[in-house]
């Protein structure tokens, strides 16, 4: 079953459109959505929350409407903004109470818990947290509703590498506990994704460029380096994009259409965001 | 709901000191001067402050986001709409044997007390019909010059007018008493729109 | 228990982790009863989807190799002696058509193959 299914949604905006977005999260998956600042990822998370209308298309979750029976849905779903959004007086503690009743199957001594392992002060101002802890609470209070479906929008950015890690940790411990549960992650720092991510979705101002699983992401493209003589050896239908560099050419090429002679590099899952992006030009 | 207004209560607590200090304060002062209970009675209008502080606080933390998120919009705007109602009760409970103790020291007319409160009430649920949707919806810089503009000028307007022509509280009841339920109904009427358009609009935010 | 991925081995991927997570248990690496990362963890590790490890993760169970409880996790099946012998059987013959195939390439005739065998049989066995 899909956890979530975007049928050609597409929302308007001032700046831009978010344009015919078809999205499958199946269950049990994490789904790493990647793009620029910009592209439309938050748009699209704020749509599936239905924060934002849509002017064309439906989005279900669980396989229902998203809009219809919105706040028993959302008993289901975790929900982690880029920044906590509790007011500056609260506390650990206070966000706990407004969590108890929100969620019906709010677990205070499993919050309490993750509160202890993730070294969260229960007396002090959230407006006195650092961004790190701020992030750490944000994700605690999602998880302690034990919700089938986590939506995260760009949790880790402006943490330091070793504090990702522990977030990412946390994610794996939540996704390994029960098989059902599925997680949608924005972020454009793509070495989290990485990590843990089962499938990718590339957004790319405003629409969809592709949605894949990170194996056939990883296995499928190959990096090519070398000299203009030997790019020009390779078709062109497998060529996803390309730049001249100082030194030869750069590609980015589909592994199956290229001889197995030519030594094709794995590429990073930014390798393959920037020369898809770039391909759009 | 209930966590909605969990939030809302937390915030009325850490107000309690500036309460417990400015009621005193202004009771003492409305006994010495004419106005009396008019100006005191004026403390009820002092909810809207708080309402729209913490709208104000809301919007800004994204907080009013966070609570889309998880309860959907309806639920959030529903509260604002209902807890300013009770809020006001609130406090025109709190405030009522104080005023009903000045309206007795001052020898003051059980209608000038009438005529205040409902006024307090009109000003208030007259200013956030407006207030409420113009901070859900727009941007939260002009929602703050509107309030301003909204809380300050009848204010002035009363002072001025009082000045002008001179005229007692009482004076200023007798004119007013006709109009009283036309003026109920009235602003139930635009905060009943106003409440229905903010639920129609987070639709189509 | 290591597991080295390639994209240059036409295999798939999620074949490549199950012939090495077999080959890991017939070389007695992973005994009966050892516990086997879940395939959150082992997606993890290994960079790859859970959709790959759990789809190995299935293949080995259907072949007997592994045994998957429900809440705890999967663990290596206990040993089956006719079930290896039958496997390593497979393995050898799967070599041995390699072999052929190849003696075929270079012109070899059977009886060439079979001496070339004995011969390494008695070089092995000395």
């Amino acid at each position: 079953m899909n956890v979530i299914a975007c049928n050609k949604v597409t929302r308007l905006f001032d700046t831009f459109t978010l344009s015919y977005v078809d999205l499958a999260l199946p269950e049990g998956v994490i789904m790493g959505l990647i793009g620029e600042n910009g592209a439309g990822k938050t748009s699209l998370i704020k749509c599936l929350l239905n924060l934002y209308h849509l002017n064309h298309g439906e989005i279900k979750l669980f396989g229902e409407p998203h809009n219809i029976n919105e706040a028993a849905l959302k008993q289901r779903i975790g929900v982690v903004f880029d920044d906590l959004h509790l007011p500056p007086n609260f506390t650990t503690r206070h966000a706990n109470q407004f969590y108890k009743l929100t969620y019906t199957n709010w677990d205070e001594p499993y919050f309490f818990t993750l509160v202890k392992q993730l070294h969260l002060p229960t007396q002090q101002k959230v407006s006195k947290f650092s961004r790190g802890m701020r992030m750490k609470l944000a994700i605690a209070l999602a998880l302690a509703s034990h919700p089938k479906l986590l939506i995260l929008d760009e949790p880790t950015s402006g943490l330091d590498p070793i504090m990702r890690d522990e977030i990412l940790d946390l994610l794996v411990q939540f996704m390994d506990e029960d098989a059902t549960r599925s997680i949608l992650f924005s972020s454009h720092i793509t070495t989290d994704l990485d990590k843990i991510a089962d499938m990718i979705t590339f957004i790319h101002k405003g629409r969809i460029r592709f949605t894949t699983t990170k194996d056939d992401l990883f296995y499928k493209h190959g990096r090519f380096s070398g000299s203009e003589e030997e790019f020009l050896a390779i078709p062109e239908e497998a060529v996803i994009s390309s730049r001249k560099t100082s030194i030869g050419v750069e590609a980015l090429v589909l592994r199956e259409q290229v001889n197995t002679a030519f030594a094709l590099q794995t590429p990073t899952i930014e390798d393959i965001m920037l020369f898809y992006a770039r391909g759009d030009k | 709901m209930k966590a909605i207004f969990y939030r809302d209560l937390l915030f009325f607590q850490a107000q309690k000191k500036a309460v417990l200090i400015a009621i005193p304060l202004f009771t003492l002062w409305s006994l010495f001067i004419q106005q009396g209970i008019f100006t005191l009675s004026l403390f009820i209008g002092f909810v809207t402050i708080q309402i729209v502080a913490i709208l104000q606080e809301d919007v800004a933390c994204g907080y009013h986001e966070l609570v889309y998120a998880t309860l959907g919009a309806k639920p959030y705007i529903l509260s604002k709409y209902v807890g300013s109602v009770m809020a006001a009760s609130g406090a025109t409970l709190i405030l009522l044997p104080i005023l009903l103790l000045v309206r007795w020291l001052a020898g003051q007319s059980l209608e000038l007390l009438l005529v205040s409160i409902l006024l307090s009430w009109y000003a208030t649920f007259f200013i956030l019909s407006i207030i409420i949707p113009l901070y859900l919806f727009t941007k939260a810089s002009l929602s703050q010059v509107i309030f301003f503009i909204l809380f300050i000028v009848p204010l002035l307007l009363a002072g001025v007018l009082s000045i002008k022509w001179d005229m007692t509280a009482e004076q200023i009841t007798t004119i007013l008493l006709p109009y009283l339920s036309i003026g109920a109904i009235g602003v139930s009427l635009i905060y009943g729109i106003s409440l229905l358009f903010s639920l129609y609009y987070s639709k189509r935010s | 228990m290591n597991i080295q991925l390639s994209n240059k081995d036409g295999r798939p991927i999620y074949e490549q982790v199950t012939i090495q997570i077999k080959q890991a248990i017939l070389a007695n690496e992973l005994k009966p009863g050892d516990a086997l990362p879940s395939i959150r963890m082992l997606a993890k590790d290994l960079k790859i989807s859970v959709m790959t490890t759990k789809r190995a993760y299935a293949d080995l169970e259907r072949d007997g190799f592994i045994e998957t409880f429900a809440g705890k996790g999967s663990f290596v099946a206990a040993r089956n002696t006719t079930f290896i012998r039958e496997e390593h059987l497979r393995q050898m013959e799967e070599h041995l058509l390699t072999a052929i195939d190849l003696a075929k390439l270079t012109a070899m005739t059977k009886e060439d193959v079979m001496a070339l065998i004995n011969e390494l049989y008695e070089e092995d066995a000395t």
